[in-house]
Formats: structure tokens, sequence, C-alpha cells
């Protein structure tokens, strides 16, 4: 029913504005992966995504007049049709700004150009990795450190602070439901629109930025099982800048997620009842022509503490490492082919290497 | 890698890379190469999809486009051979055999200023919106001067944006130029 309500509003949403104050966007990928090695069959698969995958979206912003707008992004991809935006927003200053609904909360830089037509790359930095993660699945490594989309319900103030010249200091404060899940997150969970617990959690982001340089840092804290119990703590770092044709993007993300002590089925006695998740990913972009970018990326997570119950990994320190090489060919500027080529390593887990080969096809409006 | 760096900086520069950037953003080569008109229908055709995609293909593109099509890839009507005579009529064989081709009109200069504000607008705004966007869709939504400053200011205020108040002035400047906006 929600997500009728929302593919209606979404298509309604230029009707009632008028088309002129409505900007329409969208876009769709079809991306094909082969994985190496034995491929065990799938639903659920340790292995995440292992064939083809498809990501729509569409959105409108309605620009209501006086700064005020009206957002609505509905997507489709690997759990049926979602809303990923759904909120209002109004430009009072350039140093304080609100929105509020269903929002993308500032938390760290991947997630301004989590569509798939805003990244380079065929799959996302691991820190930000969902089901098209190698062992994603509560048995292996269960997830990155924070969804891409991250959707939360809440508010966000945000603005900029203006320091001379091209230095400004970009800041989001926001207030939101929270991540959800029982012993460990559940980023499909975490996306209901009803809070599952009572504590809302807190996050910011600041980001100072010059002419072709940025640094940041996002922080973000909470409660996330049912009972108000468990807390999660999780920060990350950020670095751009651009030289020539060289863009370089860099991200630290973490995570201290507290355990559920009363859970049965330890490997190990739980002492501390916490792990920490760590994930990085360092990229170089090369505009080699106009039509033409490659990427070179290497990127990681790892696991510190005590598996969950059920957990196929048996030791408290385990991680994976991935090198990627990729290309984007944009056909028009609205068509554009991407293709890469990953080495998927492991430590800590005994499994084994895997080259992964991905092409996809993405469309943008 | 230094020799792909030299060679896209060779290239940015040309005509050539500026008909693929801004005509074959929308159209495929069969699309824009499947006719040939005259130069004065291609300054029409250019000036067409110019007041469609203002932020696209800037004043100052109109006429290096133009010419381009014109006079690199020659999609003009091949010139006209006069009608052969019987050989004992044929008189003396006149001097020019082939009609005058229709003289090029190009589209107006403009003032060394106003191409100044295009192609340091163009520039900024590519550098900047290409930090998060993959695609240049983002040409296609800016097709009237409110709806780019509106676009423009929800950007800058995305948290990280990188688009600074100086920033800011400089592509309303440009947007104002590319809209005919006072």
């Amino acid at each position: 029913m929600r997500r009728a309500c929302a593919l209606i509003l979404l298509a309604a949403a230029p009707a009632w504005a008028g088309l002129d104050s409505v900007l329409l966007g969208g876009s769709a990928s079809l991306d094909y992966r082969y994985i190496s090695g034995p491929n065990p069959p799938s639903n659920p698969s340790l292995l995440g995504i292992s064939a083809l995958g498809l990501e729509v979206a569409a959105k409108a912003v309605v620009d209501v007049g006086h700064g005020v707008s009206f957002t609505v992004k509905a997507c489709g991809g690997c759990h049926g049709i979602e809303l990923d935006q759904a909120y209002g927003e109004v430009m009072v200053r350039d140093y304080f700004n609100v929105r509020a609904g269903r929002i993308n909360p500032s938390f760290g830089e991947f997630n301004t150009r989590h569509d798939p037509a805003n990244y380079v790359t065929p799959s996302k930095p691991l820190p930000y990795a969902m089901g098209d993660m190698l062992f994603y699945t509560p048995k292996g490594f269960n997830l990155g450190i924070v969804p891409a989309p991250y959707v939360e319900n809440g508010a966000e103030v945000f603005g900029t602070i203006p320091f001379g010249g091209s230095v400004q200091l970009d800041y989001a404060v926001w207030g939101a439901k929270g991540l959800a899940g029982a012993n460990d997150f559940d980023f499909a969970y975490s996306r209901r629109y009803l809070d599952n617990n009572k504590v809302p959690a807190l996050g910011a982001r600041l980001v100072l930025s010059g002419a072709d340089w940025a640094v940041g840092g996002s922080a973000s804290g909470g409660t996330y099982d049912d009972a108000d119990r468990l807390v999660y703590v999780m920060g990350g770092a950020e670095l751009y800048f651009r030289v020539g044709l060289l863009k370089f993007r860099g991200e630290l993300l973490a995570r201290r997620t507290q355990l559920d002590r009363t859970a049965p089925g330890y490997a190990f006695t739980l002492i501390d009842d916490w792990f920490l998740k760590v994930g990085w990913y360092g990229q170089v972009d090369v505009e080699v022509h106009p039509r033409l970018t490659i990427v070179a990326r290497s990127d990681g997570l790892h696991r510190f503490g005590v598996p969950i119950p059920g957990s196929e990994i048996v030791s408290t320190s385990a991680g994976m490492q991935r090198q990627t090489l990729a290309a984007l060919f944009r056909i028009t500027g609205n068509f554009a082919v991407k293709a890469d080529y990953e080495l998927w390593t492991f430590s800590g887990v005994a499994l084994e290497v895997r080259h992964v080969v991905r092409a996809a096809l993405v469309f943008g409006y | 890698m230094l020799t792909a760096l030299l060679f896209s900086l060779t290239v940015s520069a040309s005509p050539r890379v500026l008909y693929e950037q801004k005509c074959l953003y929308c159209h495929s080569e069969e699309v824009t190469e499947s006719h040939r008109r005259t130069p004065r229908e291609w300054k029409k055709v250019v000036s067409r999809m110019r007041a469609k995609a203002p932020v696209l293909i800037t004043r100052s593109d109109m006429r290096v486009l133009t010419e381009y099509i014109v006079k690199t890839l020659k999609l003009v009507p091949p010139a006209r051979k006069a009608p052969a005579m019987p050989e004992e009529h044929a008189p003396e064989p006149p001097k020019e055999l082939e009609e005058p081709e229709e003289p090029f009109p190009p589209p107006p200069m403009v003032m060394a200023e106003e191409q100044q504000v295009d192609e340091e607008g163009a520039e900024l705004m590519q550098r900047r919106c290409s930090k998060c966007h993959t695609l240049v869709r983002v040409f296609g939504k800016l097709d009237s001067y409110e709806r780019s400053l509106f676009t423009l200011k929800r950007m800058r205020l995305k948290t990280g944006s990188g688009i600074s108040r100086d920033d800011y002035e400089r592509l309303e400047a440009f947007l104002k130029a590319q809209f005919g906006v006072q």
C-alpha cells in the first residue's frame, strides 16, 4: 500500500505544481557479474548476488517557491520498490536550512552519490556494500558499515559557512529513527517506516572544502534493537581532491556494535560484548577522454570481535580486501557502460580467492 | 598514464571534442550526420538545439560547432556541376564550372569577455557537477534560467558539494548569460 502511494505521489507530483517547477530525474542500471569458483545456489547465497541485478529509480523535485521544495524518489532493486526519499526542504539561509521526512541523512561521502548513475564503478565500495558484497549474509560478514542508500525517517539541519575565497565549512546535524536489527544490523529491517525502538539516533557530518579538495568526517549513534538495549556508534573520515584529470577519493569508516549477551550460540565466551567493523576505500578516477573514465580502487572490510551466533566466520579477526580496475564509457550524456575486474582476497577466514567480472548498462535522465 | 593525460589535454580543446560533448550528448553520429544542409540551415539547427539546452551549448559554442559541421565534417550538399552541353556547341570552358557555394554565414562572434564567461562558466560547472555526477545528464535538466538557478541552489547546499559562494556567483552569471537574463 505504501509503495503504491509512493508511486502515485511520484507520478502526480508534476500535476500539482505545473511542469515548470518540477525537476524529474531517474536511472536504471542492469548489472551482470561473473564470480569465479564454486557458486552455491542462490536464495539465499552466501556469495550474494551472483548473476544479473537491476536497479531502477525515479525522482521528482517540486519547487514550491520561496526556498521550499518537496522531493520524492522511489527505487526498485533487490527488495522490490521502496521509497528512498520523501521529504520537504526549506532553504532559509546559506548557514541554516532544514529537511524533514524520509531522508538520506548525511553520513559519509559515498552516500551522496549512491545512485548507480552517479558512481563510476559497477560496484559500491565495501563499507557501503549490501547484497552485492561476497559473503554478505549474517553467516558471513553481515553487510558493510552503513547502507547505501542510507534511508531514514527524521529531520536534518544543514548549511554552509564561508571562510573566504573558495574555502567553506559544510555541516549537517540530524536526528532519525536509526538503524535496526536484533543482534547486529539488518539493513532491510532498518528501512521500515516505523521505528523499532524509542531512542532516536543522532548524527552529523562536517566537510571543509576548497576549490578542488574536501576533507570531512561523520559520526552517528543510537540503539538498534527493539528493546533499546544495544548501542551502536559509527564514524568516518573522508578525503577528496582533484589534480588535473585525476580525482582521488578515500574514506575510512568504523562501526562499534554492541552484541546481545543473552543470545545463545556464541562460538567464544563473550567477554567484550561488542564488535568493531572497519571499512575503507581509496580510488583514483582518470578521465582519459570526455567519454572514458578509468578507475583504480582498493577497498576492504575487517571485523574484530566475537562472531555472531550462526556465523561461519570462526575467527575474532576476519576481513576481505578487494582490488578493482574499472572503466566507464559514456555512450551519450544519458547512457553509459561500466565494466570492472575485481580481485577478492580474505584474511582470518578460510575462504578462497575470488575473481569477479562485472558489466553494467546505466541509463540516467 | 602520462601519455593518456597528454592525449586527453590535447583533444579536450579541439572542435571535435566539443562536437562530441555537445552534439553527441543527445544524438548518435548516425543522426547528426544523416542530413546534409546548407550552412545557413546548420546555423538554424545549432541555434535551435542551443535553445533546448542553453547551458550545454553556450553562446561561444555556436560558432565552433557550426563551423566544424560545415567545414570539417562537410555536411553540406555537394556542389552542383553545370549541365553538360553537346561538344559541337560547347562554348569555351568558363572559368568557374561549378556553381558558387552558398556563402557561409557563421553565427556572430561573441565578445572576448563574453567568451571568457562562457568558457570559464562551462568549465566550472563541469568541474563542480562531476564531483558527484558521473553522467552529464545535468545539462538536460537545465532548460530554463529559473530551473537552473533552483537546481544550483539546491546542489550548492548539499553537504560537501564544494560549490562555494564565489562559485555560485560565477555560475549564476554564466547562467544569466546563456539564458539572456539581465
